[in-house]
């Protein structure tokens, strides 16, 4: 019985930090998969929207502790006449951060978005490890390489620690079910067959009379901003924030990986494709022997990646064709299974 | 007097080039041309390669600015404004190799092309679905109008990438067509189509100057098609004009023969 939920409770483990990298890989498929920006900065709007909440959100610092940031936005004690029996502050702060990830990538988009791809892939790094070495050096912003801590859960005081990750786990799913419809519309719309144009080719869609900069800047701040959410949602779940979280091989590229695995250009698909690579990435502890080597799991990694790319290349579920024939002219305008 | 206002009227300029030049380096592709394009006429644009053809066609949408030199249609001047703008103004063309876009369907190809989609805005599509709906229908109904016109409905939901060359280049027609053009500026449109294609295409270039008065200056190689098609025919040799009259001026022009169509 004692292993059965154990099982259980690392299975609710597992839900939470893949839901977290299957938003991160939403966010990413807008950029990649549907208008072909070359966009390995991941990790600067996981972190910018992940500190956002921590600051917004911490208790104010307390010397005591050597704590030396100096603005603990401690919105859960401010807003406690809020508090009708549902934490407002949690999504103050996801506004917070949706506004400051939204802000950044447009200023960001508004300077490198006219490189070409591969500058502008280079850029997208170089901006990574600026603000990963911002909030390692500006210790009165986020405390520096001691990181955020006593960041508050959401509806903590509801669920016994014991099962927290239970509801919390549900919590995401809904969560990565809300951000798929609202991403879904968007792409099905006619912005987004102009962004899928886009990926095919720029010329060409400037030449049909669309501003290509504007809709890959609007299309560099949409991602951005999901990213910045799957921040959020990592701050409140793993509640310590240091700079180290976002080293570009935890907080970029298996996400890449995730988004080639599943499928670019199909929102599906990047949601899988992060529970899949992610369950490689842990379920490798259990194998037995030398298999749980923990330096074979990029090997793993690599081999899911090798054979993805020669036996289906689009990905475990591609991109879908739009079918838009007469016959379903009065259907939903929505690709076809 | 009433005969020369009748006579004026009948040439009016829908297309003004006026001493363009356009240099990469020290070469100059587009060296002080100027030419005029008629309204209503099918134009041929022909010349030897390197003439400064296809230059001077991404010097007029756009997509290259203009070092020197004025660039007006309908007497609005156009030589600063980017692709998009220039678009608007209704300018659009063809690629001398296709630009289809491959991982999307025929209709999709279409059907991004229409100007002023309110859907194209996001927060429409997100708060608005409705309205963003039946614009889709009305956009759907024109994209297989064209598909039709163009005799390309079987491919309706295929991947652009898997038409053949010709297909490809009649779906870039068809592209032209889905945003009510003033002129359309074809580059090759018959390079390397198998002749019965070709013809399609011939036939369809026609019946669109004739039904919806669309402007038309067209870059080929192919003479017959040349000669039956378009009137007048501009030379252009060097990167400026060397001649321009109808079918049968040109080909007994000696300047012509020597630089481009031989004896």
């Amino acid at each position: 019985m004692d292993s059965i939920l154990s099982i259980f409770n690392y299975l609710s483990t597992y839900i939470v930090i893949a839901g977290i990298y299957a938003i991160f890989s939403l966010g990413l498929n807008i950029h990649w998969g549907f208008t072909g920006i070359f966009n390995i900065g991941i990790s600067a709007f996981f972190a910018l929207g992940a500190y956002t909440a921590a600051i917004l959100t911490s208790a104010s610092p307390s010397p005591e502790m050597f704590e030396d940031f100096i603005w603990g936005g401690n919105l859960p004690e401010s807003l406690g006449f809020f508090n009708l029996g549902i934490d407002l502050w949690y999504f103050v702060g996801m506004f917070g951060a949706i506004i400051v990830c939204g802000i950044s990538a447009a200023i960001i988009g508004w300077i490198t978005l006219r490189l070409r791809d591969d500058y502008f892939a280079i850029a997208t790094l170089g901006l990574a490890e600026t603000v990963r070495f911002i909030f390692l050096n500006e210790k009165w912003l986020a405390n520096g390489s001691r990181g955020m801590y006593r960041i508050p859960k959401f509806l903590g005081e509801w669920f016994p620690p014991a099962y927290y990750n239970y509801f919390y786990g549900i919590f995401i799913l809904l969560l990565i079910f809300i951000l798929y419809k609202i991403v879904q519309k968007a792409i099905n719309s006619p912005w987004g067959r102009v962004l899928k144009a886009i990926r095919e080719d720029e010329i060409a869609t400037s030449a049909s009379g669309k501003n290509v900069f504007l809709f890959k800047l609007q299309s560099f701040i949409l991602g951005a901003c999901i990213m910045g959410i799957g921040g959020v949602v990592y701050t409140h779940g793993i509640r310590y924030l240091d700079p180290l979280t976002f080293d570009p091989l935890m907080a970029t590229f298996i996400i890449w990986a995730m988004l080639m695995v599943g499928g670019s250009g199909n929102n599906k698909g990047a949601i899988i494709g992060a529970f899949i690579v992610w369950a490689i990435w842990t379920w490798t502890d259990f194998l037995p022997g030398f298999l749980s080597d923990p330096n074979l799991k990029f090997l793993m990694i690599g081999l899911l990646i090798t054979l993805v790319i020669l036996f289906k290349p689009e990905g475990i579920i591609g991109e879908k064709k739009v079918k838009l024939s007469s016959k379903d002219i009065d259907k939903e305008l929505e690709p076809t299974e | 007097m009433s005969l020369l206002k009748e006579e004026s009227k009948n040439t009016i300029n829908l297309l003004e080039i006026n001493s363009v030049t356009k240099a990469f380096g020290g070469l100059k592709a587009v060296n002080n041309c100027s030419l005029n394009v008629k309204k209503g006429s099918i134009t041929g644009l022909i010349g030897p390669n390197g003439a400064g053809k296809t230059t001077l066609f991404n010097v007029i949408t756009g997509q290259l600015p203009a070092d020197k030199g004025q660039i007006l249609i309908d007497g609005e001047n156009i030589e600063k404004l980017p692709p998009h703008i220039t678009h608007s103004k209704g300018i659009v063309r063809t690629f001398q190799i296709p630009r289809e876009l491959k991982r999307m369907t025929v209709l999709e190809n279409l059907m991004v092309v229409k100007t002023n989609q309110s859907g194209e805005n996001l927060f429409t599509t997100w708060l608005n679905p409705w309205k963003v709906k039946q614009e889709e229908k009305a956009n759907l109904k024109k994209a297989e109008e064209t598909l039709e016109f163009l005799r390309l409905s079987h491919l309706a939901d295929e991947y652009a990438g898997n038409l053949s060359t010709g297909q490809k280049k009649l779906l870039e027609i068809g592209r032209t067509l889905m945003s009510d053009p003033k002129i359309i500026l074809l580059d090759e449109p018959a390079a390397g189509v198998n002749p019965t294609l070709m013809n399609n295409i011939v036939e369809r270039i026609e019946e669109i100057s004739k039904e919806f008065k669309i402007t038309f200056l067209i870059i080929e190689h192919n003479m017959e098609i040349i000669m039956n098609l378009c009137d007048p025919i501009i030379v252009m040799s060097d990167g400026s004009k060397l001649a321009e009259g109808n079918a049968k001026s040109i080909r007994n022009n000696k300047d012509v023969i020597d630089a481009y169509l031989g004896k």
